[in-house]
């Protein structure tokens, strides 16, 4: 199945792309995608980075629109995720 | 009656300052004790006061209308990020209590200046403006600069007073008496939402100029300068910090967009095509500078250059989430440069980006339903998406042209004036035009819209626990626990409001402890060291202070005759199901979330009002007795 990961922000620098689809096996989960499968593209050590950082809930990760906060999720067939530093709005 | 641990007032000017514009009187009175101990400073000081002084049923913009302008016993210290001045009135556009802030260097003037909060009575014979140097206060001329916006008049009072002064002005729209008009510093930081600038402007009063050279004097400086080291490594360690430098909250359009908190076509829809120019890196090329505010490392504001378009050379404040928002997807409208010049002239002609964007959105609603046409709108076609006519229509409401005259009085009269069911489509509460987040995608922050002692108010109580997941997540779509949710959040506002913190700083904090806790206990030691009252050492007391303020607001309009009825929403939200994810098929489920607030917060489930016990528990038994009096208590 494939999923479409789009990045913003430090994470979008880091990584040197807007976005990506990725192909996972069926039950993959968001550690999954962070470790194995970004790992191929981005390197290791920057894939294990960015889970450490959803970890500490430096970055937010949304899944079709909702966060997720844990690296247990299991992803779907077309789930759309945003990865993006934690920030705030205001007037 | 516990007493003072310490007789001397640390940490504050110790003196308010009482600007009579009507007899041209300015008076110094002692800040009352009981006053400081009870309720803090900045917000609850403004709360306190104005129940105090302001007779219910006064009209808003009558002599009799007072103003009070706050800040904290931590504002002009070390400190960071204790810059806010809080506007606190009784609003002409909702009829409530309103309480406004605006960042900036003002508030840590007027402390340097000696004083702990101005309050402002009467109206002026003709144009006027005060100019405050330390303990000398004149009330000038202001007549040359009537008439002008909001930067020629900081420019012509400068050359009057001194090149230093820090300014708080009203532009033209103030003047005008538009409802949403606002009070805008030299540096456009703006105290925005409620139509302030119009209260001064029925005062006759165009700015206060203020210079001051005291400086508070702490209670223990060597235990509160470790307190503020301790805080400056906190903010650097925060992953809150370097978003908001690097953006400040443009950093978040996009991804609120996803998250489906981002409302579009007067909050129809919540789709836009291309709204990937609002990505943080396109937004960050027009980024020239960053700019703060006093005593603030974060500076999370920007300066903008636009280098082409039909506005190319502008360079001004960059407009924020919420401008972004008003002036963008609620219009239909992805133009950034006609964007940034609709901001522009909000911040000149002093009027309230969110309002002003709102408004327009409105409009475009109803020329697209038919309901107004384009004789009614001196011609413009309003439609969706027309970055033209959103510049247009922002500069008529600024200056009440035309059709301006009529918007200029806020969604709810103009509705009203306008009539053939456009009342349908006024997106507010309690008559303050709604900002940025749809409050079906985030139920305790939608909750705090309809419950708001202010109306349509997204700071009262932003919801970081459902908006962001942080510090922990709660499923921002479940019903349940929402009431608890949302009194916490409103209760935690209050109280950093009362020692007059910035939220976007808290945000920062709170994100670098990885704790509300901590946050809080950082408060209570920082008010501890600087002022030696023994009550603000408790975190648990500056949270009770919050619930006090909170509920005292409340009072104040439960007195002007608020009550259930009031905390409501538009139907939009409550019948038309959210079309797309992530809150696909939700609505908004008004009654039984207010039934659920309304128990935790101990107010009465029928009228909303807060009983007497209630009121007792959190010390305010005065309050409880006048309302009983006016017999608005609920038996």
């Amino acid at each position: 199945m494939k999923v479409y990961v789009e990045f913003l922000g430090y994470a979008a620098e880091k990584v040197g792309r807007r976005w990506i689809w990725l192909e996972v096996e069926t039950g993959c989960t968001l550690g999954d995608l962070f470790t194995k499968h970004l790992g191929s593209i981005v390197g290791v050590e920057l894939s294990r980075a960015l889970a450490e950082a959803f970890a500490r809930r430096e970055l937010v990760v949304a899944v079709n629109g909702r966060t997720v906060d844990s690296l247990e999720h299991v992803l779907e067939d077309g789930d759309r995720l945003l990865v993006f530093p934690i920030a705030a709005g205001g007037a | 009656m516990v007493s003072l641990a310490v007789q001397k007032l640390y940490g504050y000017a110790g003196r308010i300052l009482e600007i009579d514009l009507t007899s041209k009187k300015a008076t110094k009175v002692e800040t009352p004790r009981e006053l400081v101990r009870n309720f803090i400073g900045a917000r609850g000081f403004g709360a306190k006061i104005l129940w105090d002084r302001m007779k219910p049923g006064t009209d808003p913009l009558s002599p009799e209308s007072v103003m009070v302008l706050t800040w904290s016993p931590l504002t002009g210290t070390t400190a960071q990020s204790f810059h806010k001045v809080y506007a606190m009135f009784k609003s002409p556009l909702t009829g409530s209590y309103f309480r406004s802030t605006g960042g900036g260097f003002f508030a840590a003037e007027a402390k340097f200046a000696g004083y702990d909060a101005i309050v402002i009575t009467g109206r002026a014979e003709k144009p006027t403006y005060v100019w405050i140097r330390d303990d000398e206060v004149e009330f000038r001329d202001a007549t040359r600069m009537w008439g002008t916006t909001v930067d020629g008049t900081v420019e012509m009072i400068r050359e009057e007073t001194e090149r230093e002064a820090r300014v708080l002005a009203i532009g033209p729209g103030g003047e005008r008496l538009v409802k949403i008009a606002c009070l805008v510093s030299d540096d456009y930081r703006t105290p925005g939402r409620g139509g302030s600038g119009a209260v001064w402007g029925a005062k006759n009063l165009k700015a206060i100029a203020v210079r001051g050279t005291k400086r508070p004097e702490l209670f223990k400086p060597d235990e509160f300068g470790k307190l503020v080291r301790e805080q400056v490594e906190v903010y650097k360690k925060s992953s809150l910090f370097d978003p908001f430098h690097r953006l400040g909250t443009n950093s978040i359009v996009y991804s609120f967009y996803t998250l489906g908190h981002h409302p579009t076509y007067n909050f129809k829809n919540t789709e836009l095509e291309n709204v990937e120019v609002w990505r943080p890196e396109v937004l960050e090329k027009y980024v020239m500078k960053h700019v703060g505010c006093f005593g603030c490392m974060i500076a999370c504001g920007k300066k903008w250059k636009l280098t082409k378009g039909p506005f190319a050379g502008l360079y001004h404040d960059f407009p924020e989430y919420e401008t972004h928002w008003s002036m963008g997807p609620t219009c239909g409208v992805t133009n950034l440069e006609a964007i940034q010049y609709a901001n522009m002239l909000c911040d000149k002609y002093g009027i309230d980006t969110i309002s002003a964007g709102n408004i327009v959105g409105f409009v475009m609603e109803l020329y697209e339903k038919g309901i107004v046409t384009e004789r009614e709108l001196d011609g413009l076609r309003a439609r969706w998406g027309d970055p033209d006519v959103l510049v247009e229509l922002v500069r008529k409401i600024a200056l009440r042209e035309g059709v301006g005259n009529i918007l200029a009085e806020g969604t709810v009269r103009a509705a009203e004036i306008i009539g053939r069911g456009a009342e349908r489509y006024a997106m507010h509460s309690k008559g303050l035009e709604l900002p940025a987040y749809d409050p079906r995608a985030a139920k305790a922050h939608g909750l705090s819209y309809a419950t708001s002692n202010i109306g349509g108010s997204h700071m009262i109580g932003w919801n970081k626990y459902e908006i962001l997941g942080m510090p922990e997540r709660f499923d921002p779509l479940a019903v349940e626990g929402k009431g608890e949710l949302c009194k916490r959040t409103q209760d935690q506002i209050a109280a950093y409001e009362a020692a007059g913190w910035c939220a976007f700083a808290e945000l920062v904090q709170t994100a670098g402890y990885g704790s509300v806790e901590q946050t809080m206990d950082w408060i209570a030691r920082a008010l501890y060291a600087a002022t030696g009252i023994e009550e603000f050492r408790d975190p648990r007391y500056i949270w009770l202070v919050g619930e006090r303020v909170y509920n005292l607001e409340r009072a104040f309009n439960v007195r002007e005759g608020f009550t259930r009825k009031e905390d409501w929403l538009p139907e939009r939200f409550l019948k038309e199901p959210f079309p797309r994810a992530p809150a696909k098929g939700q609505i908004f489920e008004l009654e039984k979330l207010l039934d659920d607030y309304y128990a935790v917060r101990g107010w009465d489930l029928k009228t909303g009002i807060p009983t007497r016990r209630k009121l007792e528990e959190l010390g305010l038994k005065d309050v409880a007795d006048e309302l009983e009096k006016l017999g608005k208590l609920p038996a």
